[in-house]
């Protein structure tokens, strides 16, 4: 078992954490969580009944993204949790259905990259044109 | 084959709900304290935000009394990002990079899908700027080098910098103000300009 998933406890006063994050993921880093874009945008798809039983996290998450599109990384900002643990708890929410994952424009979308994995020329005219109209 | 919708305007006018915006992003790089986090700021639509990832280091060293101490740290390592909604329901971020070189092996994660990457320099400490050159060079990353005037003034011309950076004739060098947005504008679409002149040439 590598290091970083060691759940004894520890007493870490630096630890801003009510819980360590990795201990808020269960320990785990799914391979699909690691692959999610931190550009990623998320929205909630739950009802705030729906949310019982979740955990604070979680809660925090789909409160976040209820109502406008937040990126991965804007939900780690806004919780403070690191990257990592919002990749897994939002990979995690998404398999419950209880948000909803958009990758449009990023690495992970086919329909604007070309085949050696650039982006699309006309992905980047209308992003010329949206910098240039600032 | 796709039917033709009866009525085109009709059908285009009312887009379905629900979808959400194209995202793309452009990397902001260079050494500590160059003004990253100032670039991204004079043309986000938010306040930059700051992003952790935190990771667990095994560290074996000796202790102050001789011994041999074994034990976990953790490290975190700090981005700062913006964002800047464009026409066409597109978003485009800003991420700085981590400042110290020892987290070059992150960089894979930002740059994975990112149009390009803006490299600013301070000419006072060109030597910080080195890492991020090297790395987009070796990746083949679309990059633009971009001398921050600290007020206003710039204390070296472009070619000396060309020189010292060791930069090809087709890496595109320009002086910025990080503060302003009209010159953070103008180095985010070289990096554009540059990302689609690649494409052209292939």
């Amino acid at each position: 078992m590598p290091e970083l998933y060691d759940s004894q406890p520890e007493d870490d006063a630096e630890d801003t954490y009510a819980v360590r994050p990795y201990a808020v993921t269960g320990g785990r880093i799914s391979a699909a969580s690691a692959d999610l874009p931190m550009e990623a945008l998320v929205e909630s798809a739950s009802t705030p009944e729906s949310l019982r039983g979740l955990t604070p996290e979680k809660k925090k998450i789909l409160q976040l993204a209820t109502g406008e599109y937040q990126s991965v990384a804007e939900l780690s900002a806004h919780t403070r949790l690191p990257l990592g643990v919002v990749r897994v708890l939002v990979t995690d929410l998404a398999e419950e259905k209880y948000l909803r994952i958009h990758t449009g424009g990023t690495a992970q979308d086919a329909s604007v990259h070309d085949e050696s994995g650039g982006l699309s020329l006309s992905l980047l005219e209308s992003v010329l044109d949206g910098i240039a109209a600032l | 084959m796709a039917s033709q919708p009866s009525d085109a305007s009709v059908a285009t006018a009312t887009p379905p709900p629900h979808i959400a915006p194209t995202v793309v992003k452009i990397v902001i790089a260079g050494g500590f304290a160059v003004g990253k986090t100032t670039f991204i700021g004079s043309i986000s639509d938010i306040d930059p935000l700051n992003t952790e990832a935190a990771m667990t280091e095994h560290s074996v060293g000796i202790d102050n009394a001789g011994g041999v101490t074994d034990r976990k740290t953790t490290t975190t390592v700090a981005m700062d990002f913006g964002r800047i909604a464009l026409p066409g329901s597109l978003w485009l971020y800003l991420f700085g990079t981590p400042g110290q070189d020892r987290f070059l092996f992150m960089w894979d994660d930002l740059v994975r899908g990112a149009i390009g990457a803006a490299v600013l320099v301070d000419t006072e400490r060109l030597d910080q700027c080195f890492p991020a050159v090297d790395y987009f060079e070796g990746r083949g990353i679309p990059f633009v080098v971009c001398v921050n005037c600290f007020d206003g003034v710039a204390k070296h011309q472009l070619e000396d910098v060309r020189e010292a950076l060791g930069l090809g004739p087709n890496v595109p060098l320009m002086y910025t103000d990080a503060r302003e947005k009209v010159a953070t504008k103008q180095a985010l679409i070289a990096v554009v300009q540059l990302a689609m002149q690649r494409i052209k040439e292939k």
